[in-house]
């Protein structure tokens, strides 16, 4: 048993190592080739702007998004809010929305000439084209990172502590001061920290907007690299080293990680908003309406015009929906979809592997293992992409085949899989397996019959949370993609940035309704208990 | 552990087929041109597997050039609107030198003198006005008129670092006007960003009402009703002279030199003209609703500035942005 369980942690170990680790370290040290070109680069003018840029960036869109967050989640958890169950559902969306859909979203809306909210507040009031504008649109993509991470830490916390200070004379203010804060405290920082890191390697939206408001980041200027051929893999390579430092430093700072204290999920008292209540209410409403429900209809929109911004009834027309006829677009989505489903599959299998090495056995090194498969997705897709590119070039070449996909997205989110189904074995006792091993099942038998059905949900959810990203992936996929594929993301952006911005919205419209509708499925399959 | 390897067999068989019977055209025209392209090649060459890889010419010369330095691209034939990065690779000996029949009647001045390349359409840049957002008194005449601080914030054109023929439009008018036409330009706001269809996008929308853009992208736009006016500059519309040329590295050379040759017969220079574009075969038509070709007052390129762009094709590109930024 002993030996055979080292074995499988010798093959995940190489499935790791392959995936994301050496992707990492052929990245390094291709920057590291010549001293002179890295510090040349790192030091040159429009590099050191790139990262005041990236910084500015993450640092506004992670403080955003925590008061958000935060905000939103003890308002959903510990007031007597009506509509609860309204909010907390429809606060979860824009999860599931890719950030540069919500960039094409908002660029229709507040572009300051003809932005349709500029039409209506008056020419030039909202300006999009901005950093501002920008820290809006990604804080309003990552802020569910905090509001999920902090809700479920005040749903576990004990309720009893806010009761007692209640109870010992504090207002709702010294409460929410002195007791509760502390208590989302650990949350917060832990999802800021993720905010942080994904801002820094967001790449659709900082290019969207960032180009009109002549901004440069570090994944934008990688890209410009890379693809428009300034400077080529050497001078990407050399950002790349900059960004993953960059992307690292909040997993550093998480040191501080103290224990969320747990207890029963008892019903905590509800804070009485008393008057404010219908004005927190109209608040909520609005933040609904403002931050996820108009800039869904408008993409939705733009994708029915003839002639763009011209919203006169009779400019309406399905004609544009015909471009999800040319086979360029339909065989967009059908890889998409394809690759989505391998990957999920890929990721659940061998996810299942690290998480069952992780929670059911005692193989030394396991708790790394967990560690190294988790480095990819803290690691800026800009980067792997270009040392999944350094690996797969020589001797065996995937580069422009669909399988250099495949292997990103695995590597990318097989993490999110491991978490899921680690969760999902975490709570079935040791004793029915045993039991199952005494009354002689075997191998297949044992897997078939004790750990798949009482650990499928989270498999499910485990193959949805890695389909989901991977269907709409596009900072990768822009730079991996071969000469006659297209994935959904770099097909809307290449409309987006080149062709058609139209059939970009179109093509928008497809994703938001699949994304959404499979969140819904996986809500439905796992109960509630998946999805957001 | 089972599914492991089954996994990775997945991964590796189908690399090891490859598709090297397929002839592979790196391309910067749109979708809707190779679609019309597609099905006269099918005819002409029935069995032969083509594909297509289409982006902005600076993407696709960004693509080609790291697939050259990682030691082999799968392209075949080159089909964008950037005439110096052909320059460039004729130099370093990287395209198959072809003295088609088919291209001779080519003027000689649009045609690489070693047969490395010939040009093959020929894609207009102008000027393009929403007529609803500005009034026609106020429309510009020439590319020096967008100088002028009553445009300020309301222009818009393509980014040379994705688009070939903006990229030869900001060689031809840093040649002609001097870089500090730029710094006007960028004073007065100018946002240049993505390709073409964007700029169409801000043209249409009027979120920038003046704009520096291709022909062959506002002719179909007017079709639809767009209120725009098309304005051929007084110093002269910059014609970008798009060429084709076949990869040294192609493991088919007669195939495609017969499929060179095919881009110069009717079949296909009648997509040319019917999408807009102009042919670079004298008898040829003037695309619908266009001038004549002769009638225009155009830039007209002289060896001299060909081959100095050629040079410093990537030190414009960054001065460009760097201006702009």
């Amino acid at each position: 048993m002993r030996s055979r369980a080292r074995g499988r942690f010798l093959c995940a170990v190489a499935a790791v190592a392959v995936l994301g680790i050496l992707p990492l370290g052929l990245v390094i040290s291709r920057a590291l080739e010549s001293d002179s070109q890295l510090l040349e680069t790192v030091s040159s003018p429009e590099a050191v702007d790139a990262l005041l840029g990236t910084l500015h960036l993450s640092v506004g869109t992670t403080l955003f998004a925590v008061l958000l967050g935060t905000t939103l989640a003890w308002l959903t958890t510990r007031t007597d809010l009506p509509w609860k169950g309204f909010f907390r559902s429809t606060l979860t969306i824009p999860y599931i929305i890719p950030p540069y859909i919500a960039a094409v979203a908002w660029i229709t809306l507040a572009n300051p000439s003809v932005g349709l909210l500029n039409q209506l507040l008056g020419e030039g009031t909202l300006d999009i084209y901005s950093m501002t504008g920008l820290t809006w649109v990604l804080g309003l993509s990552f802020y569910p990172y905090v509001y999920l991470t902090v809700r479920a830490a005040l749903e576990s916390a004990d309720p009893s502590l806010e009761d007692a200070a209640r109870m010992s004379g504090a207002g709702t203010w010294r409460v929410l001061k002195d007791v509760a804060l502390p208590l989302m405290r650990p949350a917060m920082i832990a999802s800021g920290g993720l905010v942080f890191m994904a801002t820094a390697s967001a790449f659709g939206a900082p290019v969207l907007i960032g180009n009109a408001a002549r901004l440069d980041f570090l994944s934008t200027s990688i890209f410009d690299a890379y693809a428009s051929g300034l400077g080529g893999m050497a001078t990407a390579s050399s950002l790349a080293c900059l960004l993953f430092v960059f992307a690292l430093v909040p997993m550093l700072l998480r040191g501080a990680h103290h224990a969320v204290l747990t207890g029963k999920a008892a019903r905590p008292t509800l804070v009485r908003l008393g008057r404010a209540r219908g004005l927190v209410l109209t608040a909520m409403t609005a933040f609904v309406l403002i931050g996820i429900l108009i800039p869904a209809a408008a993409v939705a929109v733009t994708g029915f015009l003839r002639v763009a911004g011209d919203l006169s009834p009779s400019n309406f027309t399905l004609e544009n929906f015909a471009v999800l006829g040319e086979p360029e677009n339909s065989e967009a989505i059908l890889t998409s979809l394809g690759l989505a489903a391998l990957a999920a599959t890929a990721a659940v299998a061998l996810g299942g592997l690290i998480a069952w090495l992780q929670v059911k056995t005692r193989t030394k090194g396991r708790h790394l293992l967990s560690g190294l498969a988790a480095l990819p997705l803290a690691t800026p897709g800009t980067v792997l992409a270009l040392g999944l590119i350094l690996v797969w070039t020589t001797p065996l070449r995937l580069t422009n085949t669909i399988w250099i996909l495949l292997i990103a997205y695995v590597a990318k989110y097989v993490a999110l899989a491991a978490r899921s189904i680690g969760e999902g074995l975490g709570t079935v006792d040791d004793a029915l397996p045993e039991a199952a091993r005494v009354s002689g099942a075997r191998g297949l038998l044992l897997l078939r019959t004790i750990w798949i059905p009482l650990v499928l949900p989270s498999i499910v959810a485990g193959w949805f949370l890695v389909f989901m990203p991977s269907f709409s992936e596009l900072t990768m996929s822009v730079l991996l993609i071969g000469p006659d594929t297209q994935t959904v993301g770099t097909q809307m952006f290449k409309m987006r940035d080149y062709a058609s911005p139209t059939s970009a919205s179109v093509l928008a419209t497809v994703v938001l309704a699949l994304v959404i509708g499979s969140n819904l499925l996986l809500r439905r399959l796992s109960k509630g208990r998946y999805g957001v | 552990m089972r599914c492991l390897i089954a996994a990775l067999l997945l991964l590796v068989l189908p690399a090891c087929g490859g598709d090297d019977d397929a002839v592979y055209i790196y391309t910067s025209v749109y979708e809707e041109v190779i679609k019309e392209m597609q099905p006269a090649l099918e005819e002409r060459f029935p069995g032969v597997d083509i594909r297509w890889y289409q982006a902005g010419s600076e993407i696709v010369a960004g693509r080609l050039s790291a697939e050259i330095e990682a030691g082999r691209t799968p392209c075949d034939i080159l089909l964008t609107s950037d005439p110096f990065y052909y320059a460039q690779l004729a130099e370093a000996e990287l395209l198959l030198a072809y003295d088609s029949p088919a291209a001779r009647d080519v003027p000689a001045s649009l045609r690489h003198a070693q047969h490395a390349y010939a040009t093959v359409r020929v894609p207009l840049m102008v000027i393009a006005v929403n007529h609803d957002r500005v009034p026609k008194d106020q429309h510009p005449t020439s590319f020096a008129d967008l100088a002028d601080p009553r445009y300020a914030g309301k222009l818009t054109m393509p980014d040379p670092l994705k688009s070939g023929t903006t990229f030869t439009t900001v060689a031809a008018l840093s040649r002609r006007l001097g870089w500090e036409y730029f710094e006007k330009l960028r004073k007065n706001d100018m946002l240049s960003a993505g390709g073409n269809g964007p700029t169409l996008h801000r043209l249409e929308t009027g979120e920038r009402p003046v704009a520096i853009i291709l022909l062959e992208n506002l002719l179909p736009s007017l079709q639809r009703g767009a209120p725009i006016t098309v304005v051929y500059p007084d110093d002269g519309a910059i014609p970008v002279p798009s060429p084709i040329a076949i990869l040294k590295s192609t493991d088919q050379p007669e195939l495609a030199k017969e499929i060179y040759d095919f881009f110069f017969s009717a079949a296909i220079q009648d997509v040319v003209v019917d999408r807009f574009m102009y042919s670079p075969l004298p008898t040829y038509r003037a695309p619908a609703g266009a001038k004549g070709f002769k009638e225009l007052k155009v830039y007209a390129w002289t060896q001299e500035a060909l081959s100095q762009v050629k040079s410093e094709r990537d030190a414009i590109k960054k001065r460009f942005r760097a201006i702009m930024r």
